[in-house]
């Protein structure tokens, strides 16, 4: 595994803003996306989210997009991110035939097959509506975001919850290293829906106020929603556009907990081998990581396990770790994208984002940061990304050394 | 009260998909979780939902459930005192 | 990419004789516009207690991927990769259905827990205790080749000694309704499930070897034919089912070919679905350890493959947007 793998572009929309400009000045202001619910017809609307604070057909507008597109908030979010990476890795139409595009998602078409399942299922088959549900699946969602770029060589989808965007940019790695591509543009693309905001509040782990991970009193979950993506480029591909770097891929892992559909292990099995494995590609040692871009969903389970995960790792002190979905609501299946994006920020421009709302330690030693930090000699981070299932990745960016 | 026992053993299986049970394999006084029929926090969820669909009783903390799902007896107790329906 | 990717067990779930190579000898055509799959006995395969929240897809999932398991060379996998282009669907219809009904109340959270596609992979790590990589691609009709191509290149790597690969989906009598709307190229609706041990470890009880998984997104005829003609691959597998909006994509590729290969179908047998490449996978396999291609495999009887079977090429394609290419071998242990 001697190839490396650089990160030649990014792209961004969550509740904190559009692209990573605005990103980038939430996170420095310590800014909240965190809000009232508007954009799904729902009556769960005590249970606060990070929200894109526009409609589709705004989006659609600015997008300048039609149908199908037009009805698909995970589409358009997607495309939102897509473009932005794609213009900051300078990729022209003729390189995009040779590249992969790789999405995350499990929402997929999700919001359009609510909306239309009543008048199907109750009325009948023959309705107009029934066609519409041609779109539930998630692929027809990433084919419409790349086909919005240009023309791909080769276009797939990773589902497993809320890992899948870092699912996808794992499989773009390997595709790069194995040079059956030189670049994948991977990420993740998830809208807030009716389905799953009322899937969560069955598991009753959404929590009223704004989320608290890493909070003794955290009590669950922001739901949010948004996309991004990376251009991930092979050393040969990168130095011979001479494109400028962001940062280096330097290690990945995918692991399961292999204990529960929904609750995760109690010393934190997958999210342990994770970190680990991830560290050991990189050839790098515990000490060597400064920053832990942590899952941290705000459930009482998530946090305590993650924690107990990396305390196994770090048994003297932790490394500064924090959670951005206070921040971000959790993005699901775009999550693993748009922390990993939140993390190229914090490597580029030297600090370390706060976690917002937190308030009472669990326990000695275990507290994350809390407002911005800067850290000028920030090198290498880890995100990590946890789905339902156990489905446990972590990445490991590094700065871009020669 | 017997009643309300069986009623509430069948609804458990039911909900919970104990397919190869019946009635009577359920003791009313033993635990449901942990040694008893081997339950996990998903099937205490799906308990406060049975509660709230057969009997309007809404719980929003699933830690109150702990103490009333460990019987069904204890459920009995707590539905005749709650019911709505 | 020096080590190679072989074949160790199968094991399928579809409108045939489960877990069973028993179509292999007795194929018949299928005639239902939607047949459901025949369910496996998973006595021995699935521990009672904790069959009780498994939907029908994840017990097929779980039989096929547990007697494929148990017919191998292979004790805990290195992987467990899943495609399934619709995931848990009979659980998301399910949770669908109680939303009109009950509202945004009184909603069931083991429905929700397991309606998402990687239910799948983490059902049978968690029942396997399997640490290892997990993942789930739900890309239309390409999802189980996207799981292949990511075990694939694993294994070629060095990465992973051997991948449990599977594909799995189900189609409910009212999504079978809504799918002939959706899908009006699909003749004969049916229900895969499909359960692979890949392994890198030459042993005489491999079925065949891999030598090539590929995706491709709205390739040009002329772009795909350039690939096979490079090859000269003599036994084409296709996704033809007789329709016309679903045959003429593979025909204006056969127009462009330099050769004239021996092209085979499978959807005659196995129906159409968005797993049903896996079984065009298991069957080409099939092909190749018997070493004979059963008569209504072929799309034009008149050209009866005669020769030795080398290679099988499987092509499919889904809105003629997804294409897959896998290219598969026959296995001779120390030789080749």
């Amino acid at each position: 595994m001697g190839k490396r793998v650089f990160v030649t572009g990014a792209g961004i929309i969550s509740a904190l803003g559009t692209g990573n400009d605005a990103t980038l000045k939430a996170l420095l202001e310590g800014k909240s996306g965190i809000g009232k619910i508007t954009c799904i017809d729902t009556e769960h609307t005590e249970f606060p989210v990070g929200e894109v604070a526009m409609s589709n057909s705004e989006m659609s507008r600015i997008l300048n997009v039609n149908y199908p597109v037009n009805g698909l908030r995970t589409v358009l979010l997607g495309i939102f991110a897509a473009r932005e990476a794609l213009v900051s890795a300078s990729l022209s139409p003729e390189l995009l035939r040779s590249a992969a595009f790789i999405s995350g998602t499990t929402v997929g078409g999700m919001d359009k097959t609510e909306r239309h399942f009543k008048t199907v299922f109750d009325t009948n088959v023959e309705t107009e509506d029934s066609l519409e549900m041609k779109f539930n699946d998630c692929g027809y969602s990433t084919e419409l975001i790349a086909d919005s770029l240009g023309k791909f060589r080769m276009v797939t989808t990773s589902s497993t919850a809320c890992s899948s965007a870092a699912n996808a940019i794992i499989l773009g790695a390997n595709l790069i290293k194995a040079g059956i591509v030189d670049i994948a543009v991977v990420g993740g693309a998830e809208a807030l829906t009716k389905f799953h905001l009322n899937g969560f509040n069955t598991l009753m782990i959404l929590d009223k106020e704004q989320c608290r991970p890493f909070d003794k009193n955290r009590s669950g979950i922001n739901l949010g929603e948004g996309a991004a993506y990376l251009v991930l480029e092979s050393e040969k591909s990168a130095k011979s556009r001479e494109v400028g770097i962001m940062a280096e891929l330097s290690g990945y892992a995918n692991t399961c907990d292999a204990f529960h559909q929904t609750a995760t292990s109690e010393n934190g099995e997958g999210a342990y081998k994770a970190m680990l494995k991830a560290m050991e590609m990189a050839r790098l040692t515990p000490a060597d990581i400064d920053y832990i871009n942590a899952h941290g969903t705000g459930t009482p389970n998530n946090d305590e396990t993650e924690l107990a995960a990396m305390e196994r790792i770090w048994t003297d002190k932790l490394p500064l770790f924090s959670s951005t979905k206070s921040l971000t609501g959790h993005t699901t299946s775009a999550s693993g994208s748009i922390e990993s994006v939140i993390c190229l920020l914090a490597l580029q421009n030297g600090f370390v984002p706060g976690n917002s709302g937190w308030r009472t330690p669990i326990k000695e030693n275990a507290n994350p940061v809390v407002e911005n930090t800067p850290l000028p000699e920030i090198r290498n981070i880890i995100n990590n990304s946890f789905g339902f299932g156990g489905n446990d990745s972590s990445i490991i960016f590094s700065k871009y050394i020669p | 009260m017997d009643n309300l026992i069986l009623q509430l053993k069948n609804q458990i299986i039911e909900v919970l998909n104990l397919e190869d049970m019946t009635a009577d394999d359920i003791a009313t006084d033993a635990p449901l979780f942990g040694e008893g029929l081997g339950l996990d926090s998903i099937d205490a969820l799906e308990l406060i939902v049975l509660l709230e669909r057969e009997y309007g009783i809404k719980l929003s903390n699933p830690a109150e459930g702990k103490q009333i799902f460990s019987s069904v007896a204890s459920i009995a107790d707590f539905v005749s005192k709650n019911r709505k329906k | 990419m020096t080590a190679r990717c072989f074949v160790n067990s199968m094991a399928q779930v579809s409108c045939r004789q489960p877990l069973s190579d028993e179509w292999f000898d007795n194929p018949c055509a299928l005639t239902a516009a939607y047949t459901r799959a025949q369910e496996p006995d998973t006595k021995g395969l699935i521990v009672p207690s904790e069959a009780r929240r498994m939907s029908k897809i994840l017990k097929r999932a779980v039989a096929t991927s547990i007697t494929a398991l148990n017919n191998s060379c292979v004790e805990q996998p290195d992987a467990i990769i899943t495609g399934t282009g619709m995931g848990c669907m009979e659980n998301s219809e399910k949770f669908l259905v109680d939303m009109c009904r009950y509202g945004e109340n009184c909603l069931k959270p083991s429905l929700f827990m397991q309606s998402t596609h990687n239910t799948i992979s983490s059902l049978i790590a968690i029942i396997l205790k399997c640490h290892g990589y997990n993942n789930t691609y739900s890309h239309k009709g390409i999802s189980f080749e996207s799981a292949l191509l990511d075990a694939f290149v694993q294994i070629k790597n060095g990465n992973i000694g051997n991948a449990l690969v599977g594909a799995h989906d189900e189609v409910t009598p009212f999504m079978a309704l809504v799918m002939k709307r959706t899908h009006p190229e699909y003749t004969n609706i049916t229900e895969t499930s499909v359960s692979a041990i890949l392994s890198s470890t030459e042993t005489d009880s491999n079925i065949c070897e891999i030598t090539d998984v590929n995706l491709f997104h709205n390739p040009e005829p002329e772009f795909l034919a350039g690939i096979l003609n490079k090859t000269d691959d003599s036994l084409l597998l296709l996704g033809v089912n007789g329709n016309q909006l679903n045959d003429t994509p593979y025909m204006s590729l056969l127009e462009k070919l330099s050769y004239s290969p021996s092209t085979l179908r499978y959807k005659n047998i196995f129906g159409d679905n968005f797993s049903s490449p896996a079984l065009a996978f298991y069957a080409a396999a099939t092909i190749l350890k018997q070493q004979r291609i059963p008569a209504p495999l072929y799309c034009d009887t008149s050209k009866n493959y005669t020769g030795k079977i080398n290679n099988i090429t499987i092509l499919n394609h889904c809105d003629n947007t997804a294409w897959s290419l896998i290219r598969l071998k026959k296995f001779d242990l120390c030789g080749s």
